[in-house]
């Protein structure tokens, strides 16, 4: 009776999982149809959308950033709003506004204006030309999931996935995101050049005269039960203390910093960093066909979760030192728990 | 359930046995890096004990033998360089490297660093196996009458410097391997780690233990079910021993390296033989200063007197020795006595002859240049000063009396040996010390019953030289008492008190003169004269009126005025229709929306 019961279980669960790596590959291919290439960022953006967490995507000009979170809210149906950050913008300009407006028996009244924060997939296009002023009115949205204006405050509707993204080049003219928001990034996607055979393939989807139509996949209530889905993953006990080996191992001085973090690193990852690990894992388990997550999957997300939290030093910019490879070393570093060599 | 705790604990008992064979080699890893300190802990007990053989056959026959330092042979020099000298470039181009921030290269060179440090110990262990052999060899055959045996010495030295680490290494890994324990986790991940499963075994043996687990734990036991039948049918790989991790041995060793190569030195250059040359042992002052006339050599001495006559001179002794001069001069040739190792023994065994030249001696090993340059007679530097003293005196003085004094005082002060101390025996005072010196010597000079014109006449010249520094320098008085303890006599009035010489009178000038400096020295200290208090000088100045010109409002031009007439251009019929008929739309429009 009990191996029934526990069949049963294993069942739904096994359904649930392979639900959750059906859509996730569904989403991925409607993406695709449109992308060329730039398959470990167009993961990543997934992961973080099923994980519930924000996206920060860095990369030069004309990689397609902006047309991967397009292609994606097609892809999920929800509903999207780009912003397109700059100098001057204000924080009413993304939050909304009281307006006076004219109402039908003569009279006028102040109504909300919500602004284009105010949507459940957002594009923040270059985020980093925005003041901190301007900023830091996303500070709120992305963590808590709501928007005070005066004494009004509103709640956002799930799913809520912020994606922004920056020129690592064009320098002059911008604002680097502080580090309270940098923290609020589940990920950091560097977007990278196309592959050589990949170039064809772009000209021909862009060029012709096929026009190529992304259908809708899933919607925000499937997003959402896939949420709940990735949070049900199991973590065992040495994965938990791998992960947070990992991110003591970000801070300076730590016991388990190696000498290059010591040496290069300014600050180290918050807490949100092991958020970050576990739940990212946990979405990386389910796509390995696994329910618990595993070292491996701490492992294959750790540079997209870290690399943002790592503030480097003088020295480190100095010499040409990249987050990516200090978390390399202390990938290096940090063994896992239970290991034999 | 039971199945896969079944196999869990089959892979945990599995992995642990497993496990430990890997603490053995673990065991191993760490015992490597001592087995080079453990090799040369031999070397090091045995140039001990040939340093005591050495000692011990020289006492037992020390009448006629002695020490001769050989000089140091070119192979092992070279090999000191070679093993000093490649660590010291290695470290100097890493932290160049460092200096320029060339990290990657650094890096790369720091790997290198075992074979480097391979290289450095590799020449200072060979030198010593194939010194080894040749010292076994010759002991062998001198302790024991049988003929060089070198397959002995072979054999000594492979089981010492190569089977004795082995053994070492064998007793620490039995130990390793025997107290070694592994947990039920780690024998797991052993698994999970050779199969590729991702944590499975471990995931499910921990949600195995929990009372209520969630469908996704369940989950995950279901899933490592199978995995863990497959684990239990592989069989693991056989482990390879790693490499000794050279960088924790790499200092010991290289100052073991050092500290060998030290006492190399000092057993290798060093040969006990027989007494050849009677006359091993001369005096310091035959080679050092060659120009000197035999009249002047000091005569040497036995080396079985060291120990006996370095206080009580043997009037006897130097009579046979007078005779051979020149073969001690080629004995200290042949001896290659100019290294300091040898200066100093022969130093230390020259017996004096008389009682000056022991205070000489005795002030010399002191090495109290103010004592030396009072007592030291005897020495080479100090009769150099005393002919140019003598020179100086020549010079000054014209009459001939005083030359005839001078000379009987150099007689006078060479056989006492107080003269000496006049000179500046010692070249590492400084200008300023040597002139105070003087001047007290000087002071010391007027108040001797045996005091002569001649060293008036030096102090006059002393003087002269330090009056510009010290004013009033000739109208001083040496100081009458320089004992501190009072003399319980009173502080009356007495006229040869001048208040410099202590406790003996009223204080008068004590201090001030003293601190003046007796050697003039020019300001170092370049600055402006001090301006003295900022002075604020106020200038009256006439204001100038200026001239302005004023305009009348009426005199004032129109500011609004007409623009003229603007031509403007015919427009054809059809661009007034135009025109017409665009703003008709326009205002239409605009009645529609409203």
């Amino acid at each position: 009776m009990a191996d029934q019961a526990t069949t049963q279980v294993d069942s739904a669960v096994a359904a649930q999982a392979g639900h959750f790596k059906q859509v996730f590959h569904d989403i991925r291919a409607e993406v695709q149809k449109m992308m060329v290439g730039q398959t470990a960022v167009i993961d990543g953006v997934l992961t973080a959308l099923l994980a519930g967490g924000h996206v920060l995507l860095e990369g030069v000009p004309g990689l397609g950033k902006t047309m991967i979170v397009r292609c994606l809210s097609d892809a999920v149906h929800l509903h999207f709003s780009r912003i397109q950050f700059t100098p001057d913008m204000m924080p009413a300009d993304i939050q909304g506004t009281m307006v006076l407006t004219e109402t039908s028996g003569g009279g006028h009244e102040l109504t909300f204006q919500q602004g284009p924060l105010i949507s459940n997939l957002i594009l923040a296009d270059e985020i980093n030309r925005a003041t901190p002023k301007t900023q830091s009115a996303l500070l709120e949205a992305m963590q808590e999931k709501q928007v005070t204006v005066g004494s009004r405050t509103i709640h956002l509707e799930e799913p809520y996935c912020v994606m922004a993204t920056q020129n690592p080049v064009e320098q002059e003219g911008t604002y680097p995101l502080p580090e309270a928001q940098l923290d609020r990034f589940l990920f950091k996607l560097i977007v990278g050049y196309p592959e050589e055979h990949e170039y064809a393939d772009i000209v021909d989807r862009t060029t012709g005269s096929e026009e190529v139509e992304i259908k809708p996949v899933t919607d925000g209530k499937t997003i959402m039960e896939l949420r709940d889905v990735a949070r049900a993953v199991a973590v065992p006990q040495n994965v938990k203390s791998y992960a947070v080996h990992l991110v003591m191992a970000t801070q300076p001085d730590s016991r388990y910093a190696p000498e290059s973090v010591s040496k290069y690193t300014l600050l180290g990852s918050s807490p949100r960093g092991v958020q970050g690990l576990m739940l990212a894992g946990k979405v990386q388990a389910l796509l390995n066909d696994r329910f618990a997550v595993s070292t491996d999957d701490v492992q294959t997300v750790a540079h997209g979760v870290l690399r943002h939290r790592l503030i480097l030093n003088f020295q480190a910019q100095a010499t040409n030192v990249t987050p990516d490879q200090l978390i390399d070393d202390i990938l290096e570093q940090v063994k896992t728990p239970h290991a034999v060599d | 359930m039971n199945e896969l705790r079944r196999n869990l604990d089959l892979l945990a008992s599995k992995g642990s046995r497993y496990l430990r064979r890997f603490a053995l080699k673990g065991a191993m890893e760490r015992a490597w890096p001592l087995v080079g300190i453990v090799a040369l802990l031999f070397p090091l007990g045995y140039f001990g004990y040939r340093c005591y053989d050495i000692y011990a056959a020289f006492q037992a026959t020390a009448a006629d033998a002695s020490f001769s330092l050989v000089p140091v042979g070119w192979g092992l020099l070279w090999t000191m360089l070679i093993a000093l000298l490649i660590p010291a470039a290695f470290w100097l181009l890493l932290y160049s490297l460092e200096s320029r921030r060339y990290h990657g290269a650094k890096e790369s060179l720091a790997r290198a660093w075992p074979v480097v440090f391979l290289l450095a110990i590799a020449f200072p262990v060979g030198y010593f196996v194939s010194y080894l052999f040749q010292v076994l060899g010759q002991y062998a055959t001198v302790s024991y009458g049988f003929s060089p045996f070198l397959s002995l010495a072979v054999l000594l030295a492979v089981v010492l410097v190569v089977a004795i680490p082995f053994v070492f290494i064998g007793l620490w890994a039995f130990f390793g391997f025997s107290f070694g324990r592994v947990d039920r986790q780690t024998s797991l991940a052993l698994f999970d780690r050779e199969l590729g499963l991702k944590d499975r075994l471990q995931s499910a043996d921990e949600f195995r233990l929990k009372e209520q687990a969630t469908p996704f734990e369940q989950a995950a036991i279901t899933d490592a079910m199978p995995h863990a039948e497959q684990a239990l049918q592989t069989r693991l790989a056989n482990i390879e021993i790693a490499r000794p991790a050279m960088d924790t041995i790499k200092w010991p060793l290289v100052f073991a390296a050092m500290f060998i190569f030290v006492l190399g030195l000092s057993t290798n250059g060093l040969q006990f033989e027989k007494s050849t040359i009677e006359l091993a042992m001369v005096s310091p002052d035959d080679h050092v200063d060659p120009n000197e006339s035999e009249e002047d050599v000091k005569p040497p001495v036995f080396p079985d007197e060291k120990s006996t006559e370095q206080d009580v001179p043997e009037p006897d002794a130097p009579v046979a020795e007078e005779q051979k001069p020149t073969e001690m001069k080629k004995a200290t040739e042949a001896t290659n006595s100019e290294s300091s190792l040898a200066e100093s023994e022969e130093a230390q065994s020259v017996p004096q002859q008389t009682s000056e030249s022991g205070l000489s001696a005795s002030a010399s090993k002191q090495n109290q240049p103010g004592q030396a340059a009072s007592n030291i007679a005897g020495l080479g530097n100090e009769k150099q000063q005393e002919e140019e003293v003598a020179k100086k005196k020549e010079s000054k003085k014209s009459k001939p009396e005083k030359e005839n004094d001078s000379k009987e005082e150099e007689k006078d002060d060479s056989a006492s040996g107080i003269a000496g101390g006049k000179g500046t025996g010692s070249g590492k005072q400084s200008a300023s010390t040597e002139m105070l010196e003087q001047h007290s010597r000087s002071r010391e000079d007027d108040f001797d019953q045996d005091v002569d014109q001649e060293s008036d006449d030096e102090e006059d010249e002393e003087q002269e030289a330090a009056s510009a520094a010290k004013p009033m320098l000739n109208q001083r008085k040496a100081p009458v008492d320089r004992q501190l303890t009072p003399s319980g006599v009173g502080f009356e009035e007495n006229e040869e008190l001048n208040g410099r010489g202590g406790p003996g009178g009223l204080k008068k000038t004590r201090g001030v003169a003293a601190m003046l400096l007796g050697v003039p020295m020019p300001d170092k200290l370049r600055s402006q004269i001090n301006v003295g208090r900022i002075k604020v000088q106020r200038e009256r100045s006439i204001p100038i009126p200026n001239q302005v010109q004023t305009t009348n409002s009426e005199n004032r031009g129109q500011m609004d005025d007409s623009v003229g007439t603007f031509s403007r251009t015919e427009l054809k019929p059809w661009m007034r229709d135009v025109a017409k008929k665009y703003f008709l739309d326009l205002r239409q429009n605009n009645n529609t929306e409203n």
